[in-house]
C-alpha cells in the first residue's frame, strides 16, 4: 500500500534530492514525484523561507539547499526517526 | 549500613531520572508537534508532561518523608498531613492520566466516552489507592501492559534498534510496578521494583540519545 505524502514529507522529498547536487527543474519534478504547479508551489514556499535558492549558471537556473535547509532537513530527520520509533 | 539502607533513596533517584526522562520525551515530542502538526504527536507530548509532572510531585513527596515512613504508609492506610497526601494523590493522578493518555494515542481512540470512563476509571483507582496503595501499581501495571503490547508490536514492524530500547524501557517500567505491588509483604520488593525503575528510564534515555544523535 502507498502512503499518502504530507507536506513535511514532500517538503523532506525535495530537500533530500538537493541534498547531492543543485538540480534543473525537471530533474527535481522527477525526484520529488509532483506535478509543475505543486512543485512550483513549494519551491516558492522554500526559497521565501530561504531553505532553498534559485541560482543562475551557464546551463540555465538550478536549485539548490541552503545550510538552513540542510539543518531543517537534519532536524526533520531526528524527528522522524523520534515520531517511527514511538509509533506515532 | 545494610544493603537495603544503601539503596532506600532509590524511589527519590527513580522519581528525579524519572522526571527527566519523560519530561524529555515530552519536550522532543512538543517539537516534532511543532515541526508537523499532527496532532497526537500533541497528545503523546500531553501524556509525557503528566508523567513527568506526577514524577515531579513523587519527589516532593519522597524529599518531605522518611523512608521508613513511606514503608509504613506503602503496607496500608496510614493518615498523612492534608498537603502530603494530596501531594500523593497528585503524583498517582498524574502518572494514571499520563500513561492512560499515552495508551490512548497508541491506540489512536477516537470515542470521546470511552476516554471520558477512562479518565474516570484513573480518578476512582487514585481515590480508592489513597487507602490501598498497591491498587496504584496494578491500574499502572494494567495500562503499561497495554502500553508494553503496542510497543511489542511496533518492534515486530521494524525490527530497529531504537524501538527495541524502547520496548525494553517501558517492559522494565511495567515489570517495576508488578513487583512494587507486593511491597505490602517485605520492603525488598519496593527496592528492587524502584531499582528496575532507574534501569527503565536509563535505558529509554539511551534510546533517546540514539534518536537525538542519529547520523544524518
Amino acid at each position: 500500500m502507498t502512503v499518502r505524502r504530507d507536506k513535511m514529507m514532500i517538503i523532506a522529498d525535495i530537500l533530500l534530492a538537493l541534498q547531492s547536487k543543485h538540480l534543473k527543474f525537471t530533474h527535481l519534478l522527477y525526484k520529488s514525484n509532483l506535478s509543475h504547479a505543486r512543485l512550483k508551489e513549494y519551491l516558492d514556499e522554500l526559497m521565501q523561507k530561504q531553505l532553498v535558492v534559485e541560482l543562475q549558471t551557464k546551463e540555465g537556473k538550478r536549485y539548490a539547499i541552503t545550510d538552513d535547509g540542510a539543518k531543517f532537513y537534519a532536524e526533520y530527520r531526528r524527528v522522524n526517526e523520534f515520531v517511527k520509533s514511538f509509533g506515532l | 549500613m545494610s544493603m537495603l539502607g544503601l539503596l532506600e533513596d532509590f524511589d527519590l533517584w527513580a522519581g528525579i531520572l524519572g522526571f527527566l526522562i519523560t519530561f524529555l520525551i515530552a519536550i522532543f515530542s512538543l517539537y516534532s508537534y511543532k515541526l508537523s502538526k499532527h496532532r497526537n504527536q500533541l497528545f503523546f507530548s500531553a501524556g509525557f508532561l503528566l508523567v513527568a509532572l506526577g514524577w515531579l510531585a513523587g519527589v516532593i513527596f519522597n524529599t518531605y518523608t522518611e523512608f521508613e515512613e513511606r514503608q509504613v504508609l506503602l503496607r496500608g492506610y496510614v493518615q498523612l498531613p492534608y498537603a502530603l497526601g494530596g501531594l500523593l494523590m497528585l503524583h498517582m493522578l498524574l502518572i494514571i492520566a499520563g500513561y492512560l493518555t499515552i495508551f490512548i494515542v497508541n491506540e489512536k481512540l477516537k470515542s470521546r466516552k470511552t476516554m471520558f470512563l477512562l479518565y474516570l476509571f484513573a480518578v476512582f483507582s487514585v481515590l480508592v489507592a489513597h487507602d490501598f496503595y498497591f491498587l496504584y501499581h496494578l491500574t499502572v501495571f494494567f495500562i503499561l501492559s497495554l502500553v508494553v503490547n503496542h510497543c511489542a508490536w511496533l518492534y515486530k514492524e521494524q525490527r530497529s534498534t531504537n524501538s527495541l530500547l524502547i520496548l525494553l524501557g517501558f517492559s522494565g517500567l511495567l515489570l517495576s510496578h508488578g513487583i512494587m505491588m507486593f511491597t505490602p509483604f517485605s520492603q525488598e520488593f519496593y527496592v528492587t521494583g524502584n531499582f528496575i525503575q532507574i534501569i527503565s528510564f536509563a535505558v529509554l534515555l539511551w534510546a533517546l540519545v540514539r534518536i537525538y544523535k542519529r547520523k544524518q
